[in-house]
Formats: C-alpha cells, structure tokens, sequence
C-alpha cells in the first residue's frame, strides 16, 4: 500500500521544489511562478503497488518540467528526481503505447487497463493488463517490449540489462529500515509545515520562493537547548550561567552549571578542593594530566547517582544526542573548559555541504561574568574532550 | 587582512541586533599577530556581547555576557590601563594595552605591557577582572 496518497505527494512536490529554488539549486526565476499540477500520474513497481508519484510542473501552458516524489517509503526520501525541463504527458504517452502495440502485434488490442511500471527502477514501461494480467509491456520512448520475468534468479539488486526487478522485493531489511525512517522523518518535517503554509497564506504547489523564506528557514533549522523536561510543547530553557570565580577556574565553573542542573549546589571553593585547583588566594589550573578527574569528582559529588563519562574528541553527533536526552555536557577545548546546552543545525540537504552546525556554550569566562555563546561555529573550534552525565540512580 | 570596517561589516550577519554593532578591536595574540576581530553589541553604556570573527572573517562565535557589563571596561584603553594598574607593583611602568587572549583564544583578554623593577610582563584585564602572572597552564 503506498505510504503516500497523490494529495500529500503534491504538496510535498511543491515544498521540495521551493527549497530547491530558494536555495539556489535550481535558478528562481526557472521555477517561479509555476505550479505542480494537480494530477498525479502513478508508477507502479513491477508487484503492482505504486512506487511513486510523478507531476508535470508547468507556467500557464508552459511545460516546465516534471518532478518524482515517492509514494512508497522502500525509496527512502520524499524527493526522488526534477527533471528540469522535461516534459510529461501521460495521456499522449498511453495514446503512443496503444499505438505502438496494436501497431507491433504483440497482443496490445485486447486489454482494459493501462498503466506505468518501473520495471527497472527508474526505467519505466507501459504495461497492458487484461483483468488484471499482464498482456504486454514496452518500454517507454523505445517502445520495445520488456522480456517477461526470467526463471533465473539474479542476486538481490544485481539485475542483468532489460531485466525487470522489484525494488520493493530486493531490498534487504536493514536497509529497508534505514529508508523507512529517513522517509518518515523528512515526510514528518514536511507535514510540520502546514501550520506555517496556513499562517502566510502560501499554497504548497505554487513555486513562490521569496515567500518561502520564512517558513523554510525556519522549519529546516533544528534548534534544541535544555529545558525542564523532553516534552517538545512545554520548551522552557532551564539552564544556567556561572563565571568563573578565579582566572584559573574555568573547569570548577563548568562542573558547577552542570551539577546546578541536576540540582547539586556546590560552590566553586568546594569544586576547587575536590578536583584541585587550590584555593581562592592561591587557584590553579586543571592539569592536562588529570583531565579524569572531573568523571571522579561529578560521580563522588552525587553519590555515584550521576553517572558521568569522557569522550574524547567528541563530535557533532556526541553533544547533539545528549541535548537531545536533555544532558548538559562539560566541553574541553585547548586551554578552556565550557558547558554545553544546545545545538542548531541546518537541516537543508541541499545545503549539506556548508551545513552550519552550532553550539550554545556557557561559558564561565571572562571571570565573575562568563558569556553565553549563541552560536559558537562547530567547524572553527576544536573539541577535545566532552563530558556527559546521566541520572543513574534516583 | 580585512578592515575593521569590514569586519564590523561582517559581524553583522551573525546578530540578531546589528544596529548595536560598535567598532571592530583587532584580536592581537602575544607576538602581535592578528589572530581575530572582536566586534561588540552596545547599549548605552553597557556591553551586551560580541561576535567574534577569525581573520579571514569567517564567523567564531556570537555571545552574550551573562550579566550586565560596563562598556568602558571592555572597550576603553584608559578604563583597562586603570583596572591593570591595581596588579602593577610601585616603580612599574604600564605600556600600551591591546586586546588578546590569556594562553588560549577562548580567554579573551586585555594585555597590558608592564615593564620596572620586577622586568617585562603582562597583566591580563577582562572586565572587572585583572591578573598578571605567566600565561595560564593546563585547563583554566
């Protein structure tokens, strides 16, 4: 059963097509001003379910091309193909395959159904059914028939030429699954958007660029910080910022935000006394030699009920998924200890190449004050250490 | 190198509040060479925060001070020399200030050249912070 019904494929042509033009994949003024039509034309797999959806996008009477979105979620994203300039009418394409095939005598007289098959993803073909049987295929354009199935079994997604096969079939599990969510999670997002369509008045399959800038930007930037609990409506920032009490106790203030968090209140003085770093009158830094020493100290400090861990050189990915689980994060880079507690990402494919990755860092510096870096830019910092801390016991 | 016009500029692009925007400070680090521009938000007479651009310009960093901070102490040569002068020792003569960092580019600082009895050194000034000693070691 396809996971996409044509209304909602239609839609989503249009968001994808205005993010394409907005961001300069395809020149605006190449898609401005044209609108998906309303007809959807399926494609069918070869096991006869809809694969996906395919739509003339057109200006007036202009064809301005054709655009794929897939209607079931085995394809593993939304957007499968624009094919700028291409011109797709389905009515002329079935006339020319009944012609062709009355024409060939190969049987094409007597059916009473017709309908597109990728019988080689994304090959395509007209296939003629008779109650439901298949009395013929050909290929589309080269009108040459496609050989029917062959009894010789060919290695899963290793079809010989002209061979039809089943994406749908072939597809292993894991696989299957790695697409299933990656479908679900842009179609997720995609359907976010309606709200915000409905709030400035914008109709889904219009390409109107200029007026998506809004909507798109905003909803394909995904922003998380802390807050009081995982619930996404209930988004109150819970977090807060402490100098550093000396020039030297950058680390003793980091330790601090992130035990204040967890409701721990320790002063810096006694931080300072449990990892080290001297007295008020007389501070010292954190040698690289004991960087362990803040796992020991956040665990002693809690009674083991937070447990903590260092990852070394720790990437995007190891503090956006502990933000994501509401865990601040202690963060080491050359010389200087910070805290973590939020992230912003593009969330643009196309833009993925420059995707700006961000940290919202408390940061117990300059001494007595500290700063909350809003963002500070993933790429130009260097990342050697973070810290995470979980509830282990309650 | 670009100018502090243009870093100014630049920083622009990375603020919700670009009308705040005062003059770029060069980032110098402790042999002089430029290592960054330091561009504040300014309200009034109190600093809100900065961006803080690489060399080339590419952004680093947009911040916030977490409390409310005077202006003068982040950007006025004579405030920083005055808030050094507490660590000089009597007979010590202080030089030029420039903005720079304490061991390492997270710990935006101002350096204050000091020269006297006790030989050439540095005392650091960030806000209504001032130090002097070698540049910090380990984590800090």
């Amino acid at each position: 059963m396809a996971a996409l019904d044509p209304k909602t494929a239609r839609m989503v042509a249009g968001v994808e097509l205005n993010a394409l033009a907005l961001t300069g994949v395809f020149p605006k003024e190449q898609l401005a001003g044209a609108e998906v039509v309303e007809e959807a034309t399926a494609i069918h797999d070869i096991d006869g379910e809809v694969l996906f959806h395919r739509f003339a996008v057109v200006r007036g009477r202009e064809d301005v091309g054709a655009v794929d979105v897939a209607a079931d979620e085995v394809l593993g994203d939304l957007l499968l193909a624009y094919g700028d300039g291409q011109t797709w009418n389905p009515k002329a394409l079935l006339g020319e395959a009944r012609q062709r095939g009355i024409e060939g005598g190969m049987g094409c007289d007597d059916f009473d159904e017709l309908r597109f098959v990728a019988y080689s993803y994304p090959k395509l073909a007209v296939q003629f059914l008779r109650t439901g049987e298949e009395v013929a295929m050909l290929e589309l354009f080269t009108w040459v028939p496609v050989p029917p199935a062959g009894e010789s079994e060919h290695e899963p997604l290793r079809p010989g030429a002209f061979e039809r096969w089943s994406l749908r079939r072939e597809l292993g599990d894991e696989d299957r699954k790695l697409r299933s969510e990656r479908f679900n999670e842009r179609l997720g997002a995609i359907r976010d958007l309606r709200e915000h369509m409905h709030e400035f008045g914008l109709i889904p399959w219009r390409i109107e660029p200029e007026r998506w800038w809004e909507v798109i930007v905003i909803r394909l930037v995904e922003t998380r910080e802390i807050r009081y609990s995982l619930r996404s409506s209930h988004h109150t920032s819970c977090y807060e910022l402490r100098g550093q009490e000396t020039n030297v106790w950058c680390v003793a203030a980091s330790t601090q935000m992130l035990l204040d968090f967890y409701r721990y209140e320790y002063t810096q003085t006694r931080l300072a006394e449990e990892l080290g770093l001297g007295t008020h009158a007389n501070p010292n830094g954190l040698p690289y030699s004991r960087v362990g020493d803040v796992v020991t100290a956040i665990e002693a400090l809690t009674s083991d009920a937070l447990d903590a861990t260092m990852v070394t050189n720790p990437t995007f990915a190891t503090f956006r998924n502990e933000i994501r689980a509401n865990r601040p994060l202690v963060s080491f880079v050359p010389g200087h200890s910070r805290t973590v507690a939020g992230y912003t990402q593009n969330l643009i494919p196309v833009l993925s190449r420059n995707n700006f990755q961000g940290l919202l860092v408390y940061d117990p510096w300059p001494p007595n004050a500290g700063v909350i870096t809003r963002w500070e830019n993933f790429a130009t910092q260097v990342y050697q250490y973070a810290y995470t801390a979980r509830v282990g016991k309650v | 190198m670009a100018s502090a016009a243009e870093a100014r500029a630049r920083a622009g692009e990375f603020t919700d509040t670009p009308a705040l925007l005062g003059a770029a400070l060069q980032i110098r680090d402790a042999s002089g060479v430029p290592s960054g521009w330091f561009v504040p938000v300014v309200d009034g007479a109190r600093i809100k925060g900065f961006v803080e651009l690489r060399p080339d310009l590419q952004h680093r960093r947009t911040a916030g001070f977490g409390t409310p901070t005077c202006a003068a102490a982040w950007l006025d040569p004579d405030v920083v020399v005055h808030r050094a002068r507490r660590e000089a020792s009597a007979g010590e003569v202080l030089g030029e200030p420039y903005l720079s960092f304490d061991g390492t580019p997270d710990r935006l600082a101002w350096a204050v050249p000091v020269g006297g009895p006790r030989g050439p050194r540095v005392v650091w000034v960030a806000g209504e912070a001032a130090w002097s000693g070698p540049a910090a070691t380990g984590l800090g």
